[in-house]
């Protein structure tokens, strides 16, 4: 038990993608195939329903994450397509936030995750979600009805979670244990942790040469003598990804890279034709980390017990013990660009050098994004139209 | 030969009075701190002192000082954070002013969505000539303000790269009167740290004196550094960052009649930090430029100048000089491309920068001499690799990005280096600061009002009436949410309140439940920080306290003891609320603010 790998405790902070369209599409396909493999006598193949096999998966996910370290803490985060939320543990009451960042509860075990606890909070406040982002829907949909002019587009478009802003509230979160350990960012501060270890960097790189693992190594030492928890982050989605987050979501993989977070992806499709089958997103992201991610593979894996399986032999083990195991990689990460104008990925791009937007053809009179005129170097032909772009 | 007096006195003649206050308090405070710097400098000035200064008179407030009572002086925060910076403000008033200190420092305006150069080409001076070899007492531990120096410029290079990938740097050192080119300009950052590291070492181990280094010449460094700038492209700034100790320059020429009209025509901009005292010519190279002049009080003024540069500046209208459209609304379109990753069995041959045995690619080191490598070619060396990435023009495989393409010069980068640039595009507007006793939410919340004792009703929103009772929702689990599970904490208000409001009786203190119910935005609970769920503001209710009011009528004031205004920070679009970590996180690392990401 004192080895060193596995002494340390973990933060596993579960981002919950719990968006009410997606999952409820995906209950629908479910019954209807379920009927059809009925009368053929044959068990169910999938999809995944949010409530009986996902929940059930996650379950089992932090319970036994929890029995892998007395100190290990888990923080569940869920993001509807309007809000993200911690459900647990919560602001108060028993087994708070507070109790958990100070280690362990008041219970006798001194336990930082209550398995009981974990159920009660996470299906009501799944439900609680739930519940608002219908009742908004609902109102949404119903003042758009009223106005007469939006009628064209009142049939919702399946939108994403706002996972963007749940990776946010869970860096947060993390930097609250890690300030509890005297890391991480704080408002008294002065220097931040990271730049403190940068110094490192430069004269070890010199002097020895030697390759990151031993600096890495020597790091955690470190950490381990303050007691502070290497985190990380799971995110678990369905649902297809919100174009307007990209900055977003590459701020936390940046300021995640920082601290040291591993991030790691988990696509559930839902084998329909049309849907995708994965997130270019969240692959840039666990890419950028250094995580793993899978893409839940359609068909009976996602069913009941199977779900459960899959997620425990891929996401359970901790960053430092993966090296050893034989975890899905990411290969072909499209790192390309996208054109702001006509959409397609390029390769040799046009950046303006005001706001960074990348075009396929020079624009012959004006940045399309920011409308600032073009340099003329050399005479150029008329001017372009001028396109609505993101 | 001049004998200098206590260095104090030197710097008295360019800084302004509150300046050497502020100076002479953080000297005092660094001792009364158990940091070991505090030991250090205080020993060190014994030993400056007995070496035999000739006037040196015994009024610094250090000097009073008796070191064995240090530790009584230590204090803690709430998590068991030793304060550093204690200074007999309170832990409201420190962070207050570490805000107002950032705010203060922030040179290139980086909360404010302003154009700015993001493509850069930046070169930074040091000065290595016998002035950086003396020890300044303002800037402890080091040795000489040469070390300082140094190692705030390999901070600096790494905080550069970071906020600017697609930027481009280079070194140059001035000494012995002239200025040699460290390093040219780079795209990436390990050859400049390589050169800096070994300069460190061998500059000191040449030692200090008066003898070593030279004398420091600025018209020479600012002529090396623009000369290569003139060649760098124009649809990108050109900055010469000067990092000086001296308080003389020695020039063979006249600076303002020479350099500086090439410096305009260049459209160059020349800032300053000066560690010692405020040089004339610096402040006039600067004002004529466009850039900023510094002059460094501390250790920590020092590096917020130093690395208030790193943030890319804004435009200002000297560049675009005869243009007569505003200068804003030119852009300038640069070709650059997006490599593939490919892997293979097979190693292959990779360009790359070297440094060191890379066990991950089984690359060779080779050493390098870093004055001869010229920018494009900057990955000279050639190593076997497994991946690279493949320049989409001449298909040559690169390892490290960004960097410009050894064969082609295509300057290569990935999608995410751009993405990591756009948060100086959007940033997050700065935190509010919030009152204790203001609430947030919505109309219906002033349903909840509580009458205070006279039966009158309370005004709304404002005010610790409308702060409900218990905060809780149908989904909150209602079989744990009894008296001895919910937390009851005791809010106070810590605005000082006026003659009027007292005289109406209203609870200067309320005792709220925070309950166990969902936050998904502040209107939910506006007690605790929307990113890390840190109840702010708010301190549990003892048990003598409970004692005394008994539980029913929750309004009843309780004595009023003074506690701290523990501050909590409201971000100006979404309303939510946060604490003061969560509010520092999010504008230095992350740049986003999560409030703002949820819809509505």
């Amino acid at each position: 038990m004192a080895s060193s790998s596995s002494s340390s405790p973990n933060l596993l902070t579960l981002i919950l993608d719990i968006t009410p369209s997606t999952w409820g599409q995906r209950k629908i396909i479910r019954s209807a195939k379920d009927k059809a493999l009925a009368a053929k006598n044959k068990s169910s193949a999938g999809p995944a329903t949010l409530m009986d096999d996902v929940l059930t998966a996650i379950l089992a996910l932090g319970v036994s994450f929890s029995c892998l370290n007395r100190d290990n803490a888990l923080v569940v985060i869920a993001a509807t397509e309007y809000e993200a939320a911690v459900i647990y543990p919560r602001k108060g009451g028993e087994g708070c936030m507070e109790d958990v960042v100070m280690g362990g509860s008041s219970g006798a075990c001194g336990e930082r995750v209550d398995a009981g606890l974990l159920n009660d909070y996470l299906r009501l406040g799944v439900a609680e979600l739930i519940n608002r982002a219908a009742e908004r829907s609902e109102k949404l949909n119903a003042e758009q009805g009223n106005d007469k002019e939006k009628s064209q587009s009142s049939s919702t478009p399946n939108k994403g979670a706002v996972i963007a802003s749940a990776l946010s509230i869970a860096l947060c979160t993390v930097n609250r244990f890690m300030v509890a350990h005297h890391a991480g960012v704080s408002a008294l501060a002065d220097t931040s942790y990271s730049s403190q270890r940068k110094d490192d960097e430069g004269i070890l790189a010199l002097m020895g040469g030697k390759s990151g693992s031993s600096k890495q190594q020597q790091q955690q030492a470190q950490n381990e003598a303050r007691g502070m928890l290497s985190s990380r982050a799971l995110i678990i989605q369905a649902s297809q990804d919100r174009t307007s987050d990209y900055n977003a979501l590459m701020n936390c993989a940046f300021a995640a890279n920082k601290s040291d977070i591993v991030i790691d992806g988990c696509f559930i499709p839902s084998g329909v034709q049309e849907d995708p089958k994965s997130s270019p997103f969240m692959e840039q992201i666990v890419d950028q980390t250094k995580g793993v991610y899978l893409s839940v593979p359609s068909g009976a894996a996602q069913v009941g017990g199977a779900l459960s399986e899959v997620l425990m032999s891929v996401f359970l083990p901790p960053p430092n013990i993966r090296s050893n195991m034989n975890l899905p990689k990411l290969n072909n990460v499209d790192f390309r660009a996208r054109c702001f104008e006509t959409g397609e990925s390029i390769d040799v791009a046009q950046i303006c050098n005001q706001c960074l937007s990348i075009f396929k053809v020079k624009p012959k009179d004006r940045c399309l994004t920011c409308g600032a005129k073009v340099k003329k170097r050399s005479s150029s032909t008329g001017g372009s139209k001028r396109l609505k772009v993101s | 030969e001049v004998v200098r007096s206590r260095p104090f006195t030197v710097g008295e003649i360019g800084r302004s009075t509150k300046g050497l206050s502020i100076m002479l308090t953080a000297a005092g405070s660094t001792i009364s701190s158990s940091s070991a710097t505090g030991a250090a400098s205080a020993t060190d000035g014994q030993d400056g002192t007995a070496q035999g200064q000739p006037m040196r008179d015994t009024s610094h407030a250090w000097e009073a000082v008796d070191g064995s009572s240090m530790w009584t002086d230590v204090q803690e925060d709430a998590d068991g954070n030793i304060l550093t910076n204690y200074s007999q403000l309170s832990l409201a008033a420190q962070i207050r002013q570490r805000r107002h200190r950032l705010a203060a420092t922030d040179l290139a305006r980086s909360s404010k969505r302003l154009v700015r150069h993001m493509l850069r080409h930046v070169y930074l001076v040091l000065d290595c000539s016998q002035w950086s070899r003396e020890k300044d007492p303002a800037l402890p531990p080091a040795r000489m303000r040469l070390e300082t120096t140094l190692n705030l410029a390999s901070d600096f290079i790494n905080e550069y790269y970071d906020q600017n990938p697609l930027g481009h740097l280079g070194v140059v050192l001035c000494k012995d009167g002239e200025a040699e080119m460290l390093t040219t300009l780079g795209g990436s950052p390990k050859k400049h740290k390589l050169a800096l590291g070994a300069a460190l070492v061998t500059e000191m181990t040449k030692g200090g004196g008066p003898s070593v280094g030279g004398e420091f010449s600025l018209q020479n460094g600012i002529e090396v550094a623009g000369r290569s700038l003139g060649y760098a492209p124009r649809y990108g700034s050109r900055e010469i960052i000067v990092i000086t100790s001296a308080l003389a320059t020695c020039d063979p020429g006249d600076i303002l009649g020479e350099t500086l009209p090439r410096l305009l025509h260049s459209g160059i901009r020349v800032s300053t930090v000066s560690l010692q005292a405020e040089l004339h010519i610096c402040t006039k190279l600067a004002e004529a430029t466009g850039g900023l002049a510094g002059v460094c009080m501390d250790t920590r003024h020092l590096r917020d100048l130093v690395m208030g540069h790193a943030v890319p500046p804004p435009i200002n209208s000297l560049e675009n000089g005869t243009d007569d459209t505003a200068p804003q609304m030119i852009c300038e379109f640069v070709t650059m491309g997006f490599p593939s990753r490919e892997g293979g069995d097979v190693p292959t041959l990779v360009h790359n920068t070297g440094g060191g045995a890379n066990a991950k690619n089984g690359g060779v080191a080779f050493a390098i001499n870093p004055a001869a490598a010229d920018d494009r070619r900057s990955n000279r060396l050639i190593s076997f690799a497994r991946t690279g990435y493949a320049c989409p023009r001449c298909r040559s495989r690169c390892s490290d990005l960004p960097s410009d393409c050894a064969v082609c010069g295509l300057r290569l980068i990935l999608a995410p280096h751009l993405a990591r640039t756009f948060h100086h595009l959007f940033p997050v507007r700065p935190f509010m600061e919030l009152d204790e006793a203001e609430v947030v939410g919505n109309a219906d919340i002033g349903t909840n009002e509580m009458t205070d004792n006279n039966g009158e009703h309370t005004n709304g929103k404002k005010g610790l009436e409308a702060l409900p009772v218990q905060s809780s929702s149908a989904f909150t689990p209602t079989s744990t949410v009894s008296s001895s599970n919910v937390t009851s904490f005791v809010v106070s208000s810590s605005t000082s309140m006026d003659a009027q409001q007292r005289s109406n009786n209203l609870p200067t203190t309320k005792v709220i439940s925070i309950g166990p119910s969902v936050v998904g935005n502040s209107a939910d609970c506006d007690r605790c920080c929307f990113g890390c769920l840190r109840v702010i503001g708010c301190r549990p209710v003892t048990d003598a306290e409970k004692q005394k009011t008994n539980g029913s009528n929750n309004n009843r004031e309780i004595a009023n003891e003074p506690t701290e205004a523990i501050l909590r920070f409201q971000c100006p679009e979404c309303r939510n609320v946060f604490c003061p970590d969560c509010d520092a996180f999010l504008h230095e690392t992350l740049h986003n603010c999560p409030g703002c990401l949820s819809v509505g």
